[in-house]
Parts: structure tokens; sequence; C-alpha cells
């Protein structure tokens, strides 16, 4: 079995101000403190006295989160889910990410990529085929020949089977400074997986109306891609709602960087790439009829790159099956969708269609512990009677193998 | 005031407040424990001692390494208290080498004679960082071992306990406003008038001889306790024990200082109560029962040197209380 999809990167490699960030500064510079003791051992019995696992479910899950994300060492992250696996002959897909520049201050206490990866680099050393480490990139750590160097550097290693991009950090995955990165995937038949749904993090700084720009330069310049991308920019740059102005606005803008039509000039024009766009879009735009439930029309908006129409609204998981089933080197996978049952049944449904051959199994460690645990996500798929046997074999065996 | 009474007056007082400070320095430990300060200020020395912008973030991967990864600690989000510099020394030469064969440097490994020796490569790995002073260090460590392994780890022995002096001295004054706090809650909680107690120690011959007998006793019972304060939540046990650990510590400290009748807390017949008390002319005690602005100035300024006082940590105070029992016992030396 290959879990195609996991991440064992800890606190250390994420930016200061991020969980600041993410908790709207309420607990200031307290908010380590708050979060260390929210996730400790008598944090958690804490939370069980209280009733809150029954009050607060997401409280007490996010509590194990955190947990987790604290760990000391990647390595303990990767312990930590194998225990989950146990029998099973699992190996993981494990994607490194470069968060050195999501934030204004993602730098102050140096680049942390490169330690990331030399730890990343020892586990495989020592590992094996337990693990494929693809490699993060971000065009604002290195671009254009710069970028080509590392890459060779990297792969010389052979510790590296394919690349990672996380587009809502800011940017856009057709940037020109990413060249090399496509070039070098083409080249070597390589698999490129990226984050591709709405939900998730997110650059959090204060320029992300600069990073978005107008016209951006792309690998592919061709207009019948381009134009669309380019409109889309623009009516979301006329869109003049509240989200604009405070950092929650972010997330919403940031849509713009993952949104999957961005990868058609890519998809055309580097035909040998396995291009991974994960999580199917998201479990919320999986069962899409309920993402406008209760919306205003302002977060319709939002939601919808400033267009505002919820009746014509194509959902990113119809989208990308298009895709999928336009471009033989689109993939996907499941992570992160899986831990909503709900999304069994359209899942299934995609497994006995053509494109059923580019579909992954991936769970999205240690993300999806915000919502479930990772032996509660594997049993729930393992027993679930959506999918045959063959199905899931497929999902977890078959098309993982070929994909790394 | 005789000399005796005032030399009786001081040394009770010192004793209350070596007990207090049991406290005090009890709260402060057991905060230490549950937020693991002592681990995040050794990392973060490290940060700063291993600091290369250019390079990695050679701290993280130290603590990567299974010498350091699996020192005991409270739980895996803890980093390690401490590190001695006989496993700082090795862990560290043992990083710096394997990174030569994770990066796969030419000669660090050989399809012919396998991994390259240890030395050779710290050196090769050394050699091609990026100029930064960490790597000057390295490769000076390197070549005055000229080759011989017990001499580097010997320097990086002694670079390390220069490091962690300098820590100790950091530390200790870091805490300083945590024990302020206590020292506070303390004083707050069982109500220490340090004015008040001084007054009534010298007005009381009973509670003054009560207190001051007990200094020979409260030495001998209780500085191992305090010689060993950090010892005092182990890791292994979890909140709840180390809480009642606490409890049981504090209950026994208080015992002492209720048998010697020491006028602690809150009642009806003790300020600031008393103040307000409808019954104030039942009450005998014709102690500071008024309200005024000299007897709440004097109450406040009591707090505040209990506080101050409590706040030394009771590592000072037991310290003092020492020479005070050698000055009662004769002046000899312990």
């Amino acid at each position: 079995m290959i879990n195609a999809h996991i991440h064992i990167f800890n606190y250390h490699f994420i930016p200061e101000d991020f969980l600041k960030v993410r908790l709207d500064g309420i607990l200031g510079s307290k908010a380590d403190f708050f979060l260390r003791l929210l996730s400790s051992k008598a944090g958690r019995k804490l939370l069980k006295i209280l009733g809150a696992q029954r009050l607060f479910p997401k409280v007490t899950r996010y509590a194990e989160f955190l947990n987790v994300g604290l760990f000391e060492t990647q390595d303990q992250l990767l312990q930590h889910i194998d225990k989950s696996y146990q029998g099973l002959n699992t190996s993981y897909v494990l994607l490194t990410l470069n968060m050195d520049y999501m934030s204004d201050q993602g730098l102050k206490g140096g680049p942390k990529i490169e330690t990331q990866l030399a730890e990343i680099m020892d586990i495989k050393r020592r590992l094996g085929n337990k693990v494929y480490p693809f490699l993060s990139i971000d065009p604002r750590h290195l671009g254009g020949a710069e970028l080509d160097a590392w890459i060779k550097q990297k792969w010389a290693t052979g510790y590296f089977s394919g690349f990672k991009i996380y587009p809502a950090l800011g940017f856009y995955p057709f940037d020109e400074r990413l060249k090399p990165m496509w070039e070098f995937a083409n080249a070597n038949k390589l698999p490129v997986t990226t984050h591709c749904t709405r939900f998730g993090v997110n650059y959090i700084g204060s320029g992300v109306w600069n990073l978005i720009g107008t016209r951006p330069l792309s690998v592919n310049p061709d207009p019948v891609y381009m134009q669309p991308i380019y409109e889309r920019i623009q009516r979301y740059r006329n869109y003049q709602g509240p989200a604009r102005k405070d950092i929650q606005g972010n997330a919403w803008a940031c849509n713009l960087f993952s949104h999957p039509s961005n990868y058609e000039p890519i998809l055309v024009k580097y035909p040998d790439i396995k291009l991974c766009l994960a999580h199917f879009g998201g479990a919320e735009e999986v069962l899409a009829e309920t993402l406008f439930k209760g919306k205003t029309e302002d977060e319709v908006k939002m939601l919808d790159n400033g267009v505002g129409n919820a009746a014509a609204y194509i959902s990113w998981f119809e989208l990308i099956k298009i895709m999928m089933a336009k471009y033989p080197n689109c993939w996907t996978d499941i992570s992160y969708t899986l831990e909503n049952t709900k999304t069994f049944p359209r899942l299934s449904a995609v497994m006995k269609s053509p494109i059923a051959d580019r579909v992954l199994f991936g769970t999205d460690f240690f993300m999806e512990l915000q919502d479930k645990d990772e032996s509660t996500v594997l049993r729930n798929f393992l027993n679930a009677p959506d999918f045959s046997a063959t199905e899931k074999l497929q999902l977890y065996e078959v098309n993982t193998h070929r994909f790394v | 005031m005789s000399l005796t009474i005032f030399f009786e007056v001081i040394l009770s007082l010192v004793v209350i407040y070596a007990l207090l400070s049991i406290l005090v320095s009890l709260l402060n430990e057991f905060l230490i424990s549950i937020t693991n300060t002592r681990g995040k200020v050794l990392f973060a020395e490290l940060q700063t001692m291993l600091k290369d912008h250019y390079n990695l973030d050679y701290a993280y991967l130290l603590y990567s390494h299974p010498l350091v990864s699996e020192l005991p600690r409270k739980n895996k989000s803890h980093h390690p208290v401490w590190i001695e510099a006989s496993t700082f020394a090795p862990a560290f030469i043992q990083t710096i080498g394997n990174l030569a064969v994770t990066y796969q440097l030419p000669m660090a490994t050989d399809e012919k004679n396998g991994t390259a020796e240890l030395m050779t490569r710290f050196r090769l790995y050394a050699e091609q960082m990026q100029g930064s002073r960490l790597k000057d260090m390295l490769l000076n460590f390197h070549s005055v071992a000229n080759g011989d392994y017990a001499k580097l780890e010997a320097q990086l022995k002694d670079w390390f306990n220069n490091q962690m002096a300098s820590l100790t001295f950091e530390y200790k004054r870091k805490q300083r406003n945590k024990l302020l706090f206590f020292g506070f809650v303390i004083t707050l909680f069982l109500n220490v008038d340090s004015i008040y107690l001084a007054q009534r120690l010298a007005k009381d011959p009973i509670m003054r001889t009560g207190v001051s007998s007990k200094s020979t006793a409260v030495l001998e019972h209780f500085k191992p306790m305090v010689d060993s304060l950090q010892a005092q939540y182990p890791k292994d046990k979890t909140i709840q024990q180390n809480a009642a650990k606490f409890n049981q510590d504090y209950n026994l400290i208080m015992k002492q200082l209720d048998s010697a009748n020491v006028p602690l807390g809150y009642s009806k017949t003790s300020v600031p109560y008393v103040w307000f008390s409808k019954d104030k002319q039942k009450i005998s005690s014709d102690f500071r029962k008024e309200l005024s602005f000299m007897n709440v100035f004097l109450y406040l300024a009591g707090l505040a040197i209990s506080m101050f006082s409590l706040s030394r940590g009771a590592p000072f105070w037991f310290e003092l209380l020492s020479k005070f029992v050698r000055i009662k016992s004769g002046g000899g030396k312990s």
C-alpha cells in the first residue's frame, strides 16, 4: 500500500507568526503558551473533564492536531502515522513544504526549507522505499537558472521522487520562474503534486494583491489558456467586497492561485508530467450543493472569485473531472476528502469512470487530524461498501505505484 | 528591645520566609515542568550557539539525532530539559558527519570502502558549507584536533560548557519575574504581612520561641528538598501526580507554621477583615483593628516586603537560615 499524500513537517518549519495570525491576534504573544497547553496531555484531559469532546468536538480534534504538529522531529511524525498502518506494509509519499515565504516574517529565523529537506533526505537514506519524498518548490525561494541548478543538485542524491507545490502560499503554478521545475519533471516523466482545494493554509502576509498582480507571466503564454485566467483575476480585483481588507480575505484571494484552471496551460505544454491536483477540489467541492447554503451574496462572491452566481457555479470537483477526461497527464488524490464519508458515493462513481486509473489514495496526514484521526479515516475507507475491493486496490496500490 | 529578642525576631522571620519561599519555588518548578521552560531555553541557547543563516539549523538537526531525541522527556513535543556535554559533543560530531553522507559528498561514501571515517566526514561536510562563522569554527576545531577524535570531542565539550555557563546566568535572570509573581500569589493567598509578623514576634515571646526553636529542624528537614528543587516534579509523572505531591508538600509546610501559631491566612480578627467587622470592640487584640490611612499603608507595605522577600526563592533563604543556625549554635562551621 502507498499513501500518496502525507506531511511530516513540524512546527519548526512554520513561520513564527503563523499561529498568531490564525488566531487573529486574540492571544498575542501568549498564543504559543496556550496552544502548547491546549495540545498537552493535561490540556486534552482538561477538555475531556469539561466535556469539550461532546460540546466542542472541533476544539479537541484541533488539540490533537496541534499535539502531533508540535512533535520535535519529522521522524517522530512518521512513526506516529505508521502506527495506524500496522500490518499493511505501507509506504508514504512525503510532501515537503516550503513555508518560508508564506508570511511577511517567514524568513525571520533564516530559511528553514534546507533543514527540513536535510532531515527528510536522512530519513530516506535510512528507510529506502518506505518513503518517497517530494521536493517542495516555491518560485520566491529560487527561480530560473538558480532553481534549475538546485533541482539538479537535489536530484543527483537520488532521494527525491517528485515535486510538491502549494500555490495558495502566494504564487501561480504557471509562474514563469517555475519553468525549470516543469521542464525537468516533463523530461524525466516525474510526478508533481499540488494543493488544489479552497481550504488549508494560505499566504498570510500583507502583500497578497502584489503577488496576485494583473497579468502574471506564464510558462505557457498561449492566450487560449491564459485569457480566462486573466479575466478571473481582473474580476476579483474589481470586486470590492468586505473580504478585500482583512487578513481573512487572504484565504479567499489565494483561491486565485489554487484554481484548477490555472493548470491547463501546464498540462498542455508538458504532456509527460504526472500532475496530481490533490484533494479532488476538497470535500466541500465534492458536495458542492451545500457550498452556498446559507451564504450571503458577498460570501458567494468571495467564494466564486467575484462571480457570485451560485446557480451557474461549476465545482472544483467537476472541473478536475473534466480536466482529467481531457488531459491524460492530469491526476488527482482523495486525501482530505476521505475524512468526510458523505463523499464516498461520489468518489465511488469516479472509480467506475474512465478516469479511475488516475485517482490516488492519500490521507493528508497530519492536516486531517483537525477532523478525524488517521486510523478512523483509514478504517472508514477500508471498510466502506461504496468501493469494491478492486477499486480500493486500484486506489492504494495500482495507481499509486504508477504515480511514484 | 534587647539584642537577643531582636536576633530571635529576625531568625523567626527567616524561618517563616524559608518555609513559605519553598512554596514559591515549588510553584515555579511546577510551572516550569508544565511549560518545559528549561527545555525551551536550552534549545533556544543551542540555536544561538549553532546559528548559521547561510547553511542549516544545526540545533534542530542535533535534536533529531538519536543521542538527543531519545533523552527522557515528558512527551514528544517537549525538548529534553538538559543535555550533558558528554552527549552534546558526540551527537554534534555525528550530526555533521552524517550530513556528508546524506548529501553524498565525494569521498564521504565510496562503493569500494563504504562510509568514510567520522573525522573525515566531519571535515568534508564543514569544508563544503557556505562561508560562515560556524564553518570557520568547525574547521578550526578539526584542524586543532589534528585527526584525534578525543581532542575534537574535548573542544566541543569546552565550547558547550562555556555557553551553558552563560545560559544558567540568563535563565536565573528570567526566572526572577516568575518568582516575583509567585511571591505575590503566596503573599496574598496566605495574607503574609511582614510588618505585622515582626510586631507580633517582638511582642509574643511564646510565638517567637516557638518559631525560632524550629530553625534547626526546618533546616535539616527541608534543605534536601530545596537542594533538589528541579527534581521535585519528575518528568515521568503526570501533572495530577505532581499536583498531589505539591499539595502534600504544602500541608507539611503549613503544619510547621501552624504548630508555632504563626498568624497567616484570613480570619474575622485579622487585617483586613477586622477593619470592616461590626464586633470590633469584642476583639481582644488592639492590633491595627481600626481602618486608618496609616494601618492600610502598613498593611500594604507588609505585603510588599513579603512579596519581595519570598521572591528570592528557597535556596536564598535556606542559605541565610543555615548561617543564622551556625551563629545560634556558637559560630561553628557546619
